[in-house]
């Protein structure tokens, strides 16, 4: 399961990781998101040693939201090594996530 | 070449799926969104379909697309384009290059939100301009934000924004809303939306975000966001003139779901008739497998 960060919790596990760490920023009403969590389960099962996957609640989290400007969930972020490699926003098939992460491993 | 395309997920398409592999036909399903299963995916709780009363609508789409899943059904990925006849059968052209040839098509794709086409719209959806406030609201906290729209959506929306954001901005084209009284009383009450009647919005406004919205009264409203609610249109631009449309933009077709072209049905929202819920999508969806099980046999292609 994918590991759901705070405000706080952000700087240390997103940025701070070492390689490449996928961020959802989702909200608890939206269906795109509800149809990526058994995308990124499987995602995070198949790559485990490689990333790291944490999940942001933009009804919580909202500084988070402000500060990475996020316009609609799911909106996904790609960290690598602290910086921003890829961002897009909706659902997206399990494959093309895979070509993302494999050419930011 | 396959014996049916469906094209469309939802309630009409996976119910006609499951009618058309059970009569043993190749069928193939395109869906325009990926995992898609149509407009039931966004209703909270669904309230008329019997048996099911409670479930909520997105579980209610998973269970129809789980349901043709068992029976094996295999999922295209691509928006149609446009459909063409092709000597005795149907060609498919989709966004992403490729062509889907079957003997016959079920039309299926349902309704989308209807857009405003004033500039700005396009620059900002997913950035600021929204269709889904249960979705996106949240990221409008003690900010100010606009809903466009007259309707039990609009004013449903407006609710559900007023206890997020700082002010919403409830902005209808007419003099009276068209939702129910009980919503429109409700909104009354609320201290933090303020309606404004009467007037188009015409552009939305802003550089990296949006910063504006401009009225055709010529006032401008200062807002962060704009969810825009003014109802559901059917996605037939892709049929052209190879069935015959209505003033609305419904295919003209019956619940058998023939329309003029033979060997292209219509099922769901898209055709003409008096009750758009998902209990009757499903029904057309049967209905228009039926269809198209008699016409391939009839026309021996099968």
């Amino acid at each position: 399961m994918a590991e759901r960060v705070t405000n706080s919790e952000f700087r240390e596990k997103v940025i701070g990781h070492p390689g490449l760490a996928v961020v959802e920023f989702y909200s608890d009403s939206c269906v795109p998101c509800k149809r990526m969590s058994p995308v990124l389960a499987a995602l995070e099962d198949r790559y485990q040693e490689n990333i790291y996957v944490a999940k942001v609640n933009v009804a919580y989290e909202n500084e988070l939201a402000e500060e990475y400007n996020i316009g609609s969930t799911p909106t996904f972020l790609f960290f690598r090594n602290g910086g921003i490699v890829e961002r897009f926003s909706g659902a997206r098939k399990r494959d093309e996530l895979e070509q993302i992460i494999e050419s930011n491993l | 070449m396959r014996d049916l395309l469906i094209i469309g997920s939802g309630p009409a398409g996976m119910s006609a799926f499951i009618y058309a592999k059970r009569a043993n036909l190749d069928v193939l399903v395109a869906e325009k969104e990926f995992l898609g299963t149509g407009q039931i995916a966004e209703s909270l709780q669904v309230d008329n379909y019997i048996g099911l009363v409670g479930k909520s609508g997105y579980e209610l789409g998973e269970a129809f697309r789980q349901d043709a899943e068992k029976f094996g059904a295999e999922f295209y990925e691509g928006k149609a384009l446009k459909i063409t006849q092709k000597n005795a059968f149907w060609v498919t052209e989709f966004d992403n290059g490729e062509s889907v040839e079957s003997k016959a098509v079920i039309y299926a794709a349902g309704a989308s939100h209807k857009r405003l086409h004033i500039p700005g719209e396009d620059k900002f959806l997913g950035n600021g301009v929204s269709f889904c406030a249960l979705c996106d609201g949240a990221l409008y906290q003690n900010k100010t934000v606009a809903v466009v729209g007259g309707g039990d959506t609009a004013l449903d929306d407006a609710l559900y924004l007023s206890d997020i954001a700082a002010k919403v901005y409830l902005i209808h084209r007419r003099t009276e809303f068209r939702g129910a009284q009980k919503n429109i009383l409700k909104v009354k009450k609320k201290t933090n939306i303020e309606t404004v009647l009467a007037v188009n919005v015409t552009g939305i406004n802003g550089d990296s975000r949006i910063e504006a919205i401009t009225l055709d009264n010529g006032n401008k409203i200062t807002v962060d966001g704009v969810f825009i609610a003014i109802g559901m249109a059917p996605q037939t631009d892709v049929l052209g003139d190879i069935v015959e449309i209505d003033d609305y933009g419904y295919v003209i077709a019956d619940e058998t779901g023939i329309t003029k072209a033979p060997g292209l049905f219509a099922a769901g929202d898209v055709r003409t008739k008096k009750l758009r819920q998902v209990i009757t999508a499903a029904s057309d969806g049967a209905n228009a497998a039926i269809s198209a099980i008699e016409y391939l046999k009839s026309s021996e292609c099968i």
